[in-house]
């Protein structure tokens, strides 16, 4: 049982550290489906310490690190597969206008689980892409230097992933009329 | 914009703070629950020997703020924190240790590398295996070599292994465990009467020391020459 005072020292770190430790976990998976999980044993074995008054997002992050390593280690190994061609790289940035999205499709309710069926499907890449632009905020640029990417690849990435979004919400729409 | 914010709209769901936090203490109680469930499970030594014993001792914790040694880096970060030993359950394994020696090592571990007092020896390298559900012991956990003197009573035992945690026949009951800083490393050392212990994972390697009758300078510099 957890005592009342580590469940609230728990609950504070967690509330502190949460945002940053699932975006360096997305940064860092293999697949965007196994966040949720990662996220949970690093908090888990945060929490059979007994003094959590001393740890601090410097040591979380150590422990994320650890626990990811850990996760691939015993679950599976990833294939390394490029996205793109090495001349599908070479895609001009400024073909892509700057506003891109889906051009006209509007996303309804319904259509989040698919969206997350989408994500999961892609590589890597695409859903920390998706993730780091429309839930953390940050700009290409950074999303380049996060991912160790380059801009332009960035922009590829999500461009086109939009447009194959596009045609699979519209095939499931149709489908469901 | 409607799009973007259902886009956010997807991660916020799916990684939905509360109801991971939620999960997070069900899991921590189912883990908990299933500890003592198969407990029993757990600690059947050759099909089905337990014993569990328990020692008690109240200390007070140490910290060694300004603690020095040799070998330990002046450019790193240390800080040196020695956790008492309040309670220590004793267990026994359903393992098999063979005989291993230097050669038969990997190549991942260098004898060489470490620092152990001049007037030990080393006198054993085992490998442990456990078992694949019934089907014998062909798992190989982790090595152990250990140094001793024999005169002095005096002995070191490194566990490592890059694949698993290595196992031992106790475990630590003790409250407030303070972690220590070794050459930015952070690790947890145990002490209880003559005995030190640690356990931390160094470039993707796990190890395990138990060292008896040494010196805390000596078990220090120990663990500083695997941090390096």
């Amino acid at each position: 049982m957890i005592n009342q005072e580590t469940l609230k020292a728990f609950d504070k770190l967690y509330k502190e550290t949460y945002q940053d430790i699932v975006k360096y976990v997305v940064c860092k998976c293999q697949n965007i489906a196994d966040v949720k999980d990662i996220t949970q044993n690093i908090y888990l074995a945060v929490l059979i310490k007994e003094d959590l008054t001393l740890f601090n997002k410097a040591y979380l992050l150590g422990i994320a690190r650890n626990k990811i390593n850990e996760y691939y280690r015993f679950n599976y190994k990833a294939k390394i597969i490029s996205f793109f061609s090495s001349k599908n790289n070479l895609t001009l940035l400024d073909t892509i206008p700057d506003n891109f999205d889906l051009q006209d499709y509007l996303i309804k309710d319904q259509d989040l689980k698919a969206i997350w069926h989408f994500l999961k499907k892609k590589k890597a890449i695409i859903s920390k892409i998706f993730y780091l632009y429309y839930y953390s905020g940050l700009s290409l640029k950074e999303i380049a230097e996060e991912l160790n990417i380059s801009e332009s690849n960035v922009k590829n990435y999500l461009y086109r992933s939009l447009k194959e979004l596009e045609i699979y919400l519209k095939e499931r729409s149709d489908f469901d009329a | 914009m409607h799009n973007q914010k259902m886009f956010k709209k997807v991660f916020v769901k799916e990684f939905d703070q509360k109801k991971i936090y939620n999960e997070i203490l069900e899991n921590y109680s189912k883990k908990n629950q299933y500890f003592f469930k198969n407990l029993k499970w757990l600690l059947v030594p050759l099909g089905l020997t337990f014993i569990l014993g328990y020692s008690l001792l109240n200390h007070d914790n140490i910290n060694l703020q300004n603690f020095s040694a040799k070998y330990l880096s002046n450019t790193s970060k240390n800080n040196i924190y020695i956790n008492k030993i309040e309670d220590q359950a004793i267990l026994k394994l359903d393992v098999d240790a063979k005989i291993a020696n230097e050669l038969s090592l990997p190549s991942y571990f260098s004898l060489s590398s470490l620092v152990i007092p001049q007037n030990l020896t080393l006198t054993d390298t085992y490998a442990l295996y456990t078992k694949k559900e019934m089907k014998g012991y062909s798992i190989l956990n982790n090595y152990i070599i250990i140094y001793s003197n024999a005169q002095t009573n005096q002995s070191i035992n490194i566990s490592f292994s890059d694949k698993y945690k290595p196992l031992k026949d106790y475990y630590f009951l003790s409250d407030n465990t303070i972690p220590s800083v070794i050459n930015n490393i952070s690790l947890f050392i145990y002490n209880c009467n003559q005995t030190y212990f640690t356990e931390f994972t160094y470039n993707n390697i796990n190890y395990d020391i138990e060292t008896t009758n040494i010196t805390l300078e000596d078990f220090i510099n120990l663990i500083a020459s695997l941090i390096t």
